[in-house]
């Protein structure tokens, strides 16, 4: 098989759910002596793509993407210990870290944006859900983070991404680090009130605006 | 008009339009969990969940402040969405401003459904803790709402599976591992026939099933077909000839068979669906089936926001849309929101009489 042709099955196993034979995928991509990062953009990024369209056009739905997620996750898991080596993550598109809010138990939007942005790329470093502004700085610290990214469902949780940006700031960290937020009740008007950088409604537009924070420094 | 005759006129219009009778004017309801009235009076919801006394009171206020429209009209049993999913054994996390939810998913692999039991009614401390409660709202609550104590909707199995296996994963098992899912599910689906018995003894034999699956309007037609459908006909036919009422949040469930099947379901009425289902669509689909329509006015965008010439607008516009021959209810889509200003339900309720008498001339 050729390299692309590699690249194609792996992306294939993540469009058609196959958790069974992904992580195969993956050891013969990286045995053709393809880059991790290379594995990602265009063998899981390719495959999370074409499975964000077709959620998009109506042809998945939530289930669908959920266990593309998974196997997306099952994926990465296989690059992992050669993610972690300093020539590698310089190839990635950056690091976020990401989590739903404080008080807000909420993590399926989170998730579908967890796994795209793994997918486009990214080191994501998800916290999970009912996030203090502290875990976020320390891990946005830790991790030399360029985006933070916040996810809250319930009306009565969103003053806590405020919290996390007040902390950004008062930490000397929000110079560096960008803001995107994202969640059902979250409006254009709410993200400039709480001096967010962006606000998506939706995964694939918060993965876009993901890229353009990275490639925009 | 005084506040309880107004609250005893839109009952008997919502149980006209319930059962398919055309009324003299489009009612209205506010389709609330717990919490929000909560937040709105200042009362702990950990409070308001545990204690009978603080529940009634709450809701009763609340029922009377929005003219007989706040929970759907009536008193609840309110133990909160996480009920049937504590029933199982999942740990509740309660706070004083926000609904209680599930700790942690038990159900982590499937050999973990080995050690999950259909809840018995008669041990489980969560369902007895449910039917003292009801007890303590029938004996307690003010005469003109004594028979409209009610318990809360059931819970739907595939929200029941998607609590105790964890929201994302379950979604992802419906599609990745099937069996599993199917299992989980026909747990929960025969526990909530267990409770519905239950009920039904309990309240001496009940005239209305209202039933929730939030997650089910999310998934395709072939999940809905496999995973959703055959289920909640089975718990709703447990009571042969009631009223049947269903929710749900996902706007998929507009998706051509989908909204047509809840008919199947012999459901009389929908509420609570979410603000992207296209309410003219729907009215198109749903009518010829005699499927009432109870939701229409976005939550959080407009009910929530205002202001009130908005909300007025907005409900003209639902009435014009879904009021001609009936079956219409007029309610915002999803649950309201907390922090929803009192006036704005005042601007629902004087805009379903503004706008709403048969027959309709907006």
């Amino acid at each position: 098989m050729s390299k692309d042709e590699v690249l194609q099955e792996l992306a294939n196993r993540i469009i058609s759910f196959d958790l069974e034979h992904v992580g195969g995928s993956v050891q013969k991509a990286l045995e053709a002596g393809i880059a991790a990062s290379e594995v990602i953009e265009k063998g899981i990024g390719k495959g999370m793509l074409e499975v964000g369209e077709k959620y998009e056009q109506g042809e998945y739905f939530l289930s669908e993407l959920m266990a593309a997620a998974t196997v997306t996750k099952a994926a990465i898991e296989v690059l992992e210990p050669i993610l972690k080596r300093p020539e590698e993550k310089r190839k990635m598109l950056g690091t976020v870290v990401i989590g739903t809010v404080k008080g807000d138990l909420h993590d399926i939007g989170k998730n579908i944006v967890a796994a795209l942005l793994t997918g486009a790329g990214f080191t994501v470093h998800d916290l999970g859900v009912d996030v203090t502004e502290h875990k976020f700085i320390d891990e946005a610290r830790r991790t030399s983070a360029n985006i933070v990214a916040m996810s809250a469902l319930l009306t009565t949780t969103l003053p806590a991404m405020e919290d996390v940006i007040k902390a950004l700031v008062n930490f000397g960290l929000r110079g560096r680090v960008k803001v995107l937020i994202g969640g059902t009740n979250v409006t254009g008007e709410f993200s400039k009130q709480i001096g967010a950088d962006a606000y998506a409604n939706d995964a694939i537009t918060g993965v876009r605006l993901a890229k353009q924070m990275a490639t925009s420094g | 008009m005084s506040k309880s005759n107004l609250s005893e006129l839109n009952s008997k219009r919502v149980e006209a339009v319930q059962r398919h009778e055309m009324p003299d004017q489009v009612p209205y309801i506010f389709y609330e969990d717990g919490w929000v009235p909560c937040q709105r009076y200042g009362v702990s919801v950990e409070k308001y969940m545990k204690d009978p006394k603080t529940m009634l009171e709450v809701q009763v206020r609340n029922s009377r402040d929005l003219g007989g429209g706040g929970f759907m009209g009536g008193v609840f049993v309110d133990l909160g969405i996480t009920m049937p999913a504590a029933s199982f054994g999942a740990p509740i996390r309660y706070d004083d401003k926000h609904m209680p939810w599930i700790e942690r998913p038990i159900v982590k692999e499937p050999k973990d459904l080995e050690k999950l039991q259909i809840p018995d009614p008669e041990e489980s401390v969560p369902m007895q803790s449910a039917i003292e409660c009801y007890h303590y709202l029938k004996k307690n609550a003010p005469e003109d709402l004594k028979d409209k104590v009610e318990f809360f909707p059931i819970f739907g199995p595939f929200d029941n599976g998607a609590l105790l296996r964890g929201i994302s994963d379950f979604m992802s098992d419906v599609i990745l591992k099937p069996e599993f899912a199917r299992k989980l599910i026909e747990m929960t689906t025969e526990a909530d026939i267990v409770w519905l018995k239950k009920i039904n003894e309990v309240v001496g034999g009940l005239k209305v099933v209202k039933l929730g699956d939030d997650y089910a309007g999310y998934v395709s037609k072939k999940v809905w077909d496999e995973f959703v459908f055959p289920y909640e006909k089975k718990i709703f036919d447990t009571i042969p000839n009631v009223v049947r009422w269903f929710h749900t949040d996902g706007p998929r469930i507009q998706q051509p068979g989908v909204l047509e099947s809840i008919a199947k379901m012999g459901v009389d009425v929908t509420f609570g669906f979410h603000p992207a289902v296209d309410l003219k669509d729907a009215k198109r689909r749903l009518q010829p089936l005699k499927v009432a329509i109870a939701w229409g006015i976005p939550p959080v965008d407009v009910l929530m926001r205002g202001p009130v010439e908005r909300i007025d607008e907005w409900c003209k516009m639902c009435i014009k849309t879904a009021g001609p021959g009936g079956n219409y209810i007029l309610a915002p889509s999803g649950g309201d929101s907390p922090g929803t200003p009192i006036e704005h339900y005042y601007a629902v309720m004087r805009a379903a009489e503004k706008y709403g008498t048969y027959p309709i001339q907006v």
